[in-house]
């Protein structure tokens, strides 16, 4: 794939080259959605909207890294959603659970055993539910760190913040993550829970 | 107590920002020294470090999820219009016909502002006198039984052809201040006795003129008594100002002329503001 010539292509008003840079992305840019909102759908709605601003904006892309733009495009997206939604109570774990299982198989590794595969995805819902505590900015820092690999610098492009900002929404978020993994410590197989002691 | 919390909790915020840039390495060299020696002295830190780092590669760790359906965009998605964007909100408000607002507004302006330095400053100038001359203001209350008794008096007799005033300037406050000059006879009244509406020029007349003979115009029990007071300036002027409501129209009338100068200015400003917002978006 010859991502410039797509883009070129793209900023000359040809769906079909931009479709192609969305083939290639929409994994990408969905799971970041996914892990920011919580749900399938949402993520999905939210990836869409990304994919349609970033192809009505591309004229206005100046070279660079295009997976960066796209990441942009989609984080403002979830951090305008949810903070539209805050005053909305969030999803609760059992219905998270419940949609992470119909809608999104993909969080099934097959070559896993039964027993692993039911520990593995009670440790994905709980600390997706850890991630979905946190609040809009802080939630959003998290995941473009953790789940995209962003540098802090690339995070406070991408969000318009400030670094130090970007530091000190990181560790909030982190410290809030890991005390919520502690109080549910119950719920995580033996083998995923925080230790206290050394 | 509330001091102690809040300090606790600011130096654990500063800790946890401080171990999450160290698994990110984030530290400057000084800053990992002395984070690392404090490591190595404080049990509990490390216990902490541990656990963010562990909470960090869990997140690291989950699994990609899929996208459940094709996103790719329908082929009539339109771009967004590429030539049209650059249309500024106020396109349909031209510059020019802001700019000739502003003039007509400033040029409005300067006209009422004019008019009122010319026509009414006099007006303003005629109540002062009555803060300066409280002996005649109490002489003229319409309280003062003497005065009450002394208006029919001080009407028709006083006028003599030798104290008739002037007729011919428009101002009453200018009238009020000429020497009377014609023999014109008018029926005098007691326009200077009118409640509130003491003129500038009835001191001086009182003061002046008293010596003429003028029995009218200083409405003093003494100055009737005496038949000495002050001619008054001009009959008609005290016909026009024994109106009753006359003070008030004029009070009135000036504060409407102030109100519109403020009104006037403002739009002035405002308009030179947007015009200047106009053209410097329009570049």
């Amino acid at each position: 794939m010859n991502e410039a010539k797509l883009i070129e292509s793209a900023q000359h008003g040809q769906v079909n080259a931009f479709n192609e840079l969305v083939l290639h992305y929409q994994d990408q840019v969905y799971n970041l959605a996914y892990r920011i909102m919580g749900d399938p759908a949402s993520a999905a709605d939210a990836a869409q909207d990304a994919f349609i601003s970033a192809y009505q904006s591309i004229e206005r892309f100046r070279g660079g890294s295009f997976k960066s733009y796209l990441m942009r495009i989609v984080a403002n997206k979830c951090y305008d959603e949810l903070r539209r939604r805050k005053r909305r109570p969030a999803t609760s774990f059992e219905d998270f659970g419940d949609l992470d299982k119909e809608a999104n198989p993909a969080l099934i590794d097959e070559s896993e055993g039964p027993e692993d595969r039911a520990e593995r995805q009670a440790m994905v819902r709980l600390i997706q539910a850890g991630i979905e505590t946190l609040p809009p900015d802080q939630r959003v820092t998290l995941v473009l760190r953790e789940v995209q690999g962003l540098s802090y610098q690339e995070i406070a492009e991408a969000m318009d913040a400030a670094l130090g900002t970007v530091k000190s929404r990181l560790a909030r978020a982190r410290g809030k993550l890991r005390d919520y993994l502690r109080q549910q410590g119950e719920l995580l197989p033996r083998r995923y829970r925080l230790e206290d002691e050394e | 107590m509330f001091h102690l919390f809040k300090r606790e909790d600011k130096k654990r915020e500063q800790q946890e920002e401080l171990l999450s840039a160290y698994l990110d390495d984030q530290l400057s060299a000084e800053e990992r020294e002395d984070l690392e020696a404090q490591l190595a002295d404080d049990p509990a830190m490390r216990i902490e470090l541990d656990a963010l780092r562990q909470t960090v590669a869990m997140v690291r760790d989950l699994p990609v999820a899929s996208v459940p359906r094709n996103l790719i965009l329908p082929q009539k998605t339109e771009a967004r219009p590429q030539i049209a964007p650059a249309a500024p909100p106020h396109s349909g408000l031209p510059a020019s016909l802001m700019a000739a607002a502003t003039a007509i507004a400033g040029l409005l302006f300067v006209i009422v502002l004019a008019r009122d330095l010319l026509f009414f400053t006099p007006s303003f100038s005629s109540f002062a006198p009555a803060v300066e001359a409280p002996q005649e203001m109490a002489i003229s209350s319409p309280d003062s039984p003497e005065l009450e008794a002394g208006e029919e008096s001080i009407g028709t007799p006083a006028m003599s052809p030798e104290t008739a005033p002037s007729s011919e300037e428009s101002a009453p406050e200018e009238r009020a201040a000429t020497i009377p000059t014609t023999d014109e006879q008018e029926p005098a009244n007691d326009a200077l006795t009118t409640p509130g509406y003491p003129t500038a020029s009835a001191p001086a007349f009182a003061a002046e003129e008293g010596k003429e003979g003028g029995a009218v115009l200083t409405p003093s029990p003494t100055s009737r008594d005496v038949g000495e007071a002050a001619p008054p300036p001009s009959a008609q002027v005290e016909t026009e100002a024994a109106k009753p409501g006359v003070p008030e129209e004029g009070a009135n009338a000036s504060l409407a002329w102030r109100v519109l100068e403020i009104g006037l200015g403002l739009l002035y400003l405002g308009l030179a503001l947007a015009t200047v917002w106009v053209w410097r978006t329009r570049r």
